[in-house]
């Protein structure tokens, strides 16, 4: 049984690594019903060029679990084009956006705000304002090249439109840029101070996907059982 | 098997009653052989236009429900244990059985309400209710009791209705949260807890859908359930194993919510979020795991557990 022993925890150890690895990266997960608002520090980049790029690496708008669109699925990949326009607020401007089968990028051109240099207006980031059909759903977000400075902004200002579900949410990952912002970066930070007490958005702290739980215990299992399993039906 | 099947198959019954000199006829044996394939490939045919449709939904769901992505691998280990079984299947003698076809058309009943009202969950269920009649009505009451546990694992792999689904997981959103609070004061930390939301000296945890422990309940019920067939113990020991699966998944998620305020209050908010939060998430399922073959092997090692009991 030591031995078993001995076997199942290198299985374990070796699933784990595996699974991790196969899991999707993810930062942070707000509720719909979180209405998370606070403050992103941004800064523009060369005058003239779209100062701000969101590179969306994936965005996908998919019912959850038996739930079903009244649409058609929306699915948002790097690898298609994607028509968002415009779901940003430049200095109090809130542009409408609806999510539509597709994919591709939203540039925000600093270049429109007066004073362009450095962004320290207020900027809304992402307003969803309708998403076809009613359900729940989840919705995850990539953002690239965001660069942090200085600035109040709300990562997420608002998402209405016709949601009939309730559990739907919202992942932000980071995947390239100068630097890598937490979501506590993202909503916390005032003038380059943490400021946890301006948190306005919950930190959500979800499981490991179940792939990567039964995964884990049937690679241990897998070690646990080995001969047993090897030998067939007793 | 395919012998056994091939004389005492209620369809194939006409086949073996002709008078001899008629079923030595190469020809019509030949032509015999092609009608009954014929059947067979229209059936599956059938089946194949009704269910794929129904599977490649499912496919989607397996693929963009963290809930649900273990069923890419539920049919793999239903498979190898159909495998370990071959020797124990090939023993059992068939002996159909016309519930089979009364089961099928039960199953099938149950998809069509499921297609006329747009019910994944019943369509999909559906699949597994044809499948055991398609069992019964094959090879007979053995096999298909020999298949239960089969079944009963496939059926982990299929989403549940919604609001099933959150008849279970709000209470368990609810216990989740109060367990976590309670771990957190224990532990010197002060924390307001309203409803699913722990609010923390520093920051807010929302114990959301995704973090309500469902994913480690049905992982850890699916597991024991497994630990429970393959270790040679009393069913009732087994029974045990299963059922103590349900406390533990529950403690192991309050565990690591309240961990995750830990590691943001002794270690600051980044530790609390990204890999971190995922690793320590698994690392506590890993525990829990560890706990349900402890249990295991506990149950196995006292006195009267050698009597192994194989469905």
């Amino acid at each position: 049984m030591t031995k078993g022993l001995k076997g199942s925890l290198f299985g374990l150890a070796l699933a784990g690594a595996l699974m991790l690895g196969a899991s999707p990266a993810h930062a942070d997960q707000i509720p719909f019903a979180g209405g998370a608002t606070g403050l992103v520090l941004t800064q523009v980049g060369t005058p003239g060029t779209p100062d701000i790029t969101f590179g969306f690496n994936g965005l996908t708008v998919g019912p959850v679990g038996a739930d079903t669109l009244s649409g058609a699925t929306v699915a948002i990949t790097p690898t298609t084009t994607f028509d968002l326009v415009g779901p940003v607020t430049v200095n109090g401007g809130v542009e409408s956006a609806n999510f539509n089968p597709g994919g591709g990028t939203i540039s925000i051109n600093a270049g429109n705000v007066s004073g362009a240099g450095t962004f320290t207006a207020d900027l809304d980031l992402l307003t969803i304002q309708n998403i076809t059909g009613s359900g729940s759903y989840n919705v995850q977000m990539g953002l690239s090249n965001v660069v942090i400075n200085a600035g109040t902004s709300a990562l997420l200002q608002s998402i209405n439109g016709s949601f009939a579900g309730g559990s739907g949410k919202i992942t932000f990952s980071f995947t390239s840029g100068p630097s890598l912002p937490s979501l506590t970066d993202l909503l916390g930070q005032v003038n380059g101070a943490v400021d946890n007490d301006s948190l306005a958005g919950n930190v959500a702290v979800p499981e490991p996907a179940s792939l990567a739980l039964l995964g884990t215990g049937l690679f241990a299992l897998g070690f646990f059982f080995k001969r047993r399993l090897l030998e067939g039906q007793a | 098997m395919a012998s056994a099947m091939s004389t005492e198959h209620p369809s194939l019954a006409a086949t073996d009653t002709v008078p001899v000199g008629v079923r030595a006829d190469p020809a019509i044996r030949s032509e015999s052989r092609w009608s009954v394939g014929s059947i067979y490939a229209l059936a599956f045919g059938a089946l194949a236009l009704v269910y794929v449709p129904v599977l490649w939904n499912l496919f989607g769901d397996w693929a963009t429900d963290p809930n649900y992505s273990h069923g890419f691998i539920i049919p793999f280990a239903v498979a190898f244990i159909l495998w370990q079984q071959r020797d124990l299947l090939r023993s059992i003698p068939a002996r159909p059985s016309h519930w089979g076809l009364a089961l099928a058309f039960v199953a099938e009943a149950e998809y069509l309400v499921g297609f006329l009202g747009a019910e994944y969950f019943l369509q999909r269920t559906s699949l597994l209710l044809l499948l055991a009649g398609g069992i019964l009505y094959l090879y007979g009451w053995r096999h298909l009791r020999s298949q239960l546990f089969s079944l009963a694992l496939l059926f982990f792999a299929i989403p549940l209705p919604t609001i099933v689904f959150n008849a279970i997981a709000f209470p368990l959103q609810l216990l989740a949260s109060t367990w976590a609070a309670a771990l957190l004061n224990f532990s010197g930390i002060p924390v307001f807890r309203e409803g699913n939301i722990i609010q923390l000296p520093q920051r807010t945890l929302d114990v959301a859908e995704a973090c309500s422990g469902i994913r480690s309940l049905f992982s850890l019920i699916a597991l024991a359930m497994l630990v429970a067939y393959f270790v040679p113990v009393r069913l009732w020991k087994r029974l045990l194993l299963v059922a103590s699966s349900v406390p533990l998944a529950l403690a192991a998620n309050a565990f690591r919510i309240a961990a995750t305020g830990w590691l943001g209050r002794w270690f600051g908010p980044e530790a609390s979020e990204g890999f971190f939060h995922a690793f320590s998430g698994w690392l506590i399922f890993v525990i829990a795991f560890a706990g349900l073959l402890a249990e295991a092997t506990f149950l196995s090692r006292r006195k009267g557990a050698a009597a192994a009991i194989r469905p």
